[in-house]
């Protein structure tokens, strides 16, 4: 029998009356904004229906989609249709919440920080606009995902690399490097190979920042700084405008490649793998974003946890001992790479193998032993920006679909990583849950990625990874630690820990350059 | 903005620098006109740069060989389901959508399945 046809629901062509609104509007007024949407982009790029508003709702954070569910979803294809757009919001002070591809998972994904604002989709725009294989840089609109930047530069012959966060292939580089994500590649601080943005402003002003505000310049995607104050920085984790092109540095594609692995069989080994190997990166030996990845971490990319253990809270020290056993994981397992000439890499390679030698721990890994297996295979993919969606066996190793990314800056040194270990497991203990983390190496910080697991269908559960979400940010902030990036449902708190001072400084700059607060409110705990 | 992309220097020397320099036959041309998000070439390229990721890893469920009805894989697209993503119609249009949940609904499974 022929499969039956899917239903695909009719775009209605006057869109109905939002299901929510947003705070402070009023029914009328926001009848009379979506009208005026719709006379700037037509109806097919208005919506309020279900269906189409559903997939902007799904959110992997410990609160009720309530919380966050859009009152309409606008595409725009051109800027001038988003500044004829943000004058509709002034006029009636509708708020927007900005997305490039919507796929912030365990951020808050393309939901917005609070009921009622419009999702303005800007996948549409999605112009590889340059891509200079001479100074190896690349200019983009914000719907271009990974997968069509590889997919150009391989269509096309151009050997260069991306470098891209897990979720490489669905997600893209601008969104990801204004919300100073990062990757495992040398290029793997996004923000620091960015060069160069348009930005439209929330009263319609198109700024470029860097030299892009030079008639004739060539020098957009090469030079940062441009003149005055440096301003692209304002626009990230911000506010403050919508970024609609930006500027980002590719890496060469190296003559040789060689990714390793060095497996640590101790929790406390954290310790030494730090002080080993921190004078490697900062040489630049090691010279990328390497990540100390945990054995559950590592046991996500293989399996659910009920192979090993069905029972409920903590997954007992005695179930990981097995898994490691069992598995041939270590209780951290370090992934780096060399990139350059064969003579660069082997004398690199000879500098690490000594200096895990000198160490007196770890067993080094190479391709070749690992023999495409997982999860080295996929850590190989992501510190060469290659594509895949590996990494997500991190959702099924407890199930539920609950997700939130708790990430406290730490500085490089052994004694810091203990006690931010020692005090992450110790909380999330107390309320059953995981201690499923990474650091992922900067060259004198690191992002101490734990990923905060639940079940998002048990009420109870969630209630408690909610809770616990809070008390990491107290207790970690009681203790000078502070994240580097956070959920929707936590940016105030997160923003609290910067001190007051910030915190009336991102007022200031958001009343003097959106005054009505349009422009996603909430946004880094920032509002008018 | 106008679009460009800048022909490549071709006047590298040294044997080290050859090996890490472009070659000259990267200029291609950048593409003038933007693709609609959303709109894939056909279900098969849908599946493997996007479902195939998670479903054919290991990391999702099989889908292969189930004889899903396509109405309940569009749906589980488009609402998402526990850790399944959600995709809104300008990462896959009604029309993409259409053919791949036709896809997996008469897929086979491939033998021998696929191992880690």
């Amino acid at each position: 029998m022929p499969a039956k046809k899917p239903a695909a629901a009719p775009v209605p062509a006057t869109p109905e009356d939002p299901a929510v609104l947003p705070a402070g509007v009023s029914a009328a007024d926001m009848h009379a904004a979506i009208a005026e949407f719709v006379a700037i982009l037509g109806p097919q790029n208005v919506l309020t229906d279900a269906d189409h508003i559903a997939p902007y709702t799904k959110v992997m954070i410990a609160e009720s989609e309530d919380l966050h569910r859009p009152s309409a979803v606008v595409y725009a294809r051109e800027v001038s249709e988003i500044q004829q757009i943000l004058k509709v919001c002034n006029k009636y002070k509708v708020p927007v919440w900005t997305i490039s591809t919507g796929r912030n998972f365990g951020y808050g994904s393309a939901a917005p920080q609070s009921a009622g604002q419009v999702v303005l989709d800007l996948r549409h725009m999605n112009r590889i606009l340059e891509v200079d294989p001479v100074l190896c840089t690349a200019l983009v609109e914000p719907g271009v995902t990974y997968q069509q930047l590889k997919d150009y530069l391989e269509e096309n012959d151009i050997p260069l690399w991306l470098s891209c966060p897990a979720p490489s292939a669905i997600a893209g580089p601008l969104g990801n490097t204004v919300d100073r994500g990062v990757g495992y590649t040398p290029y793997g601080e996004h923000f620091m190979m960015q060069c160069g943005m348009e930005v439209v402003l929330a009263n319609g002003d198109v700024l470029r920042t860097g030299m892009g505000g030079v008639e004739g310049t060539s020098a957009w995607q090469v030079f940062k700084w441009g003149y005055g104050p440096y301003l692209d920085g304002i626009f990230t984790q911000s506010n403050y405008g919508i970024v609609t092109k930006m500027g980002m540095w590719l890496m060469p594609k190296p003559p040789v490649y060689k990714p390793f692995c060095i497996r640590y069989d101790n929790d406390e080994d954290i310790h030494d793998i730090v002080e080993t190997l921190r004078p490697l990166r900062i040489a630049n030996v090691i010279p990328n974003a390497m990540v100390f990845a945990n054995v559950m971490w590592e046991a996500a990319a293989l399996m659910p946890r009920s192979k090993y253990y069905d029972g409920t809270g903590v997954t007992p020290d005695s179930v990981l001992e097995e898994i490691k056993a069992k598995e041939g994981l270590g209780a951290w397992n370090v992934y780096a790479a060399l990139y350059g000439t064969k003579e660069q890499v082997e004398v690199n390679w000879q500098i690490i193998a000594g200096a895990v030698k000198a160490s007196g721990k770890g067993r080094l890994i190479t391709e070749e032993e690992a023999g495409g297996t997982q999860p080295f295979d996929y850590r190989a993919k992501l510190m060469r920006g290659d594509m895949t969606l590996q990494e997500f066996g991190l959702y099924r190793w407890r199930g539920g679909g609950g997700s939130m990314w708790f990430a406290p800056v730490t500085a490089a040194k052994g004694s810091e990583t203990v006690q931010q270990t020692r005090l992450a497991k110790e909380i999330l203990g107390e309320y059953g849950l995981d201690y499923v983390a990474e650091y992922i190496v900067g060259m004198r910080d690191m992002h101490h990625v734990i990923d905060v697991l639940y079940d998002r269908s048990d009420p109870d559960e969630m209630a408690r990874a909610h809770e616990c979400f809070g008390k990491l940010l107290s207790e970690f902030g009681k203790r000078g630690y502070a994240v580097y990036r956070v959920n929707t449902a936590f940016m105030d708190q997160a923003a609290d820990l910067f001190g007051p001072v910030k915190r009336k400084v991102d007022q200031t700059l958001k009343r003097a350059l959106d005054p009505n607060g349009i422009l996603a409110p909430g946004k880094s705990g920032i509002r008018i | 903005m106008k679009l460009r992309i800048l022909p490549v220097a071709a006047n590298v020397g040294a044997a080290i620098l050859a090996a890490l320099t472009l070659p000259a036959s990267a200029a291609p041309e950048a593409p003038a006109l933007r693709a609609p998000a959303g709109k894939w070439p056909t279900p098969q390229v849908l599946w493997e740069k996007t479902c195939a990721r998670c479903h054919t890893t290991g990391v999702g469920p099989e889908l292969r060989g189930r004889a899903l009805p396509p109405e309940y894989v569009a749906s589980v697209v488009r609402n998402g389901m526990m850790a399944m993503p959600a995709f809104p119609h300008t990462s896959i249009d009604d029309a993409s959508l259409d053919g791949v949940a036709r896809l997996v609904s008469t897929s086979k499974l491939p033998k021998p399945a696929a191992k880690r």
